[in-house]
């Protein structure tokens, strides 16, 4: 890996990738942390946000040969992907991994620390009056996992102690409330953030 | 790769050898591309037609359930019988008070008329305050004059009466209580009759007329029948009636400022913190709320405990104040009631939904018909 930074625009990138692969991981590297970023203040879950992430650029790798140089910033056609893939997330409540499995690429699970790494991306200033009014919708387990984790700041392996299941389980119970809350926001026609994209 | 996230820097990895894979591809092609591919197997969707099962026997018992009368009919609980009672007697049912009736306190004239009561082996008791409330309505020249009034004192009134009646007049003094309940706007909540020649009754009556039911349950007792015992009872609730609203116009206080707090408070956690605050504080409300429905509701009726018994009925021992204790046979007895109930719904229901399954079965099929012979005579020749 070259330690010299590459000039390219992205939309140089993408058209270069159509031949030279390691042109589309140059890409990657530079928005990856964004997109996520994107994802998390949307769905307010890590979990989905990263699925949505690998499953965006998995389908801008397998059709990056459709992008053309229209003049816009290369990267707003990776947001126009991550815009529709989003709005199907919340119209069907599901990811889809079909782009990920075309190309051959495992389902990958994050670990505790990204997990909490995630969760910073999100910030909730923005919604508070309609997350009060959401999280009443979440049923109470969900709702004292949610307290757990949010409030009392418990680890996943603390929660799991404390709720007597697994860690899986705890962070599924975080994962499904935080989840349904951003649906009933989607719903309302209020997001989590509204950043300038691309 | 600049993020600390693993699961970025494993993504990065996929990509990567998904470039490799599609390298390696385009430099060596599949030799087989020409080969017909296999349709993919259909297989049955057990879990989808598991779930249809389901959802259609549970949609057969909520119309079987609907179709046996709903919750009213369906559960077998106390408030059934005083309706059961009254028919099994020949007197039509009471008609059921609704929830929440407003609470009504013996007026003055009605207590004065209680403390008529005497003689023949009856007993008056009541609370020192309800006593004092009782005495301050009579005056030197008789009853006070009826002065506009906000009465809001909250006092529980119990009665019991007991009856000898002679030989074979068990029936007819049955039907008389039944139409003292009736009349006086309350209804018989409970019954119990051994050989026909004993039994016991509970009354709810509202408060208002239940100095006028016990005189004319005490006429029951007029020679040749007897009053065994006759015994009235009542207790002032009114300070923890006033305690019980003013606790809960506090903790309503306390609820909206939680919920002011809550509309500016800046983090997750504290919303999540205060939003549980407020459930707490709910359930506060809600037993307080609870706790003074139930004592407008027990100042609202009065209970009365009847038992009539012929001269040559021996006397029995807890006849009045009788108290079912829990056993597993009663359990399992109501629990088996309950299973054959469900099942009992679901086969009536059944019966609603198989016709109309049916009929749609068979306009799918003609639809379905129709509409392969037309794709069929479109792709002849």
């Amino acid at each position: 890996v070259s330690s010299v930074p590459d000039e390219r625009t992205d939309s140089q990138l993408l058209i270069d990738s159509w031949e030279d692969a390691d042109a589309f991981t140059e890409l990657y590297r530079r928005h990856a942390e964004d997109l996520l970023r994107y994802f998390a203040r949307r769905t307010l879950d890590p979990e989905t946000a990263a699925e949505l992430t690998a499953e965006t650029f998995a389908e801008a790798f397998a059709s990056r040969r459709s992008y053309t140089d229209k003049g816009v910033n290369g990267v707003a056609w990776l947001y126009g992907i991550a815009r529709h893939r989003l709005g199907r997330f919340f119209r069907s409540g599901r990811i889809d991994a079909a782009a990920r499995r075309r190309l051959g690429m495992p389902e990958r699970e994050l670990t505790p620390d990204d997990f909490e790494r995630i969760e910073d991306l999100i910030d909730f200033a923005p919604i508070r009056d309609a997350l009060i009014e959401a999280l009443q919708t979440l049923t109470p387990t969900q709702r004292e996992a949610m307290q757990l984790h949010v409030i009392d700041g418990l680890s996943y392996a603390e929660m799991a102690d404390r709720l007597r299941c697994t860690q899986d389980s705890a962070r599924q119970r975080v994962s499904r409330g935080l989840r349904q809350v951003a649906m009933i926001l989607q719903a309302c026609g209020l997001e989590p953030a509204r950043e300038v994209e691309a | 790769m600049n993020s600390d996230i693993r699961f970025l820097q494993g993504l990065e990895d996929d990509l990567r050898e998904a470039a490799d894979r599609e390298r390696r591809t385009t430099a060596d092609p599949p030799a087989r591309s020409s080969e017909p591919r296999r349709p993919p197997r259909r297989g049955w969707n057990w879990g989808g037609i598991a779930a249809a099962i389901v959802a259609f026997l549970v949609l057969a018992g909520g119309i079987g359930f609907l179709a046996q009368g709903g919750v009213k009919s369906a559960s077998p609980g106390t408030a059934a019988m005083p309706s059961m009672s009254a028919q099994a007697h020949g007197v039509p049912a009471p008609v059921a008070r609704a929830p929440g009736l407003p609470a009504v306190a013996p007026s003055p004239a009605q207590r004065d008329e209680a403390a008529g009561f005497g003689g023949n082996g009856q007993v008056i008791s009541g609370d020192s305050t309800g006593g004092q409330k009782s005495a301050s309505t009579v005056n030197g020249a008789g009853v006070l004059p009826p002065a506009p009034q906000t009465d809001l004192s909250k006092i529980e009134r119990d009665g019991q009466i007991g009856v000898l009646l002679p030989n074979g007049q068990f029936s007819r003094n049955v039907a008389d209580v039944t139409r003292i309940a009736v009349t006086n706007g309350g209804m018989v909540l409970s019954s119990s009759t051994q050989n026909n020649k004993s039994g016991t009754f509970t009354l709810r009556i509202p408060a208002s007329h239940f100095d006028r039911a016990m005189l004319q349950l005490r006429a029951l007792g007029t020679a040749p029948a007897q009053i065994l015992y006759q015994d009235i009872a009542g207790q002032d609730v009114t300070a923890q009636f006033v305690d019980l609203k003013a606790r809960l116009a506090i903790v309503r206080g306390t609820k909206a400022r939680l919920v002011s707090l809550q509309h500016h408070a800046t983090t997750t956690g504290e919303i999540l913190s205060l939003g549980n605050q407020i459930d707490q504080v709910q359930l506060q409300i809600e037993q307080l709320q609870g706790q003074i429905n139930f004592i407008n509701n027990q100042v609202a009726e009065a209970t009365i405990r009847v038992e009539l018994r012929e001269k040559d009925v021996p006397v029995q021992e807890t006849t009045v104040n009788h108290v079912k204790q829990p056993s597993l046979g009663s359990a399992w007895s109501r629990s088996l009631q309950g299973f054959l109930r469900v099942i009992g719904a679901v086969i009536v229901g059944l019966g609603y939904l198989i016709p109309i399954a049916v009929v749609a079965f068979g306009f799918w099929f003609a639809v379905t018909l129709v509409q392969r012979k037309r794709r069929e005579a479109s792709s002849a020749p």
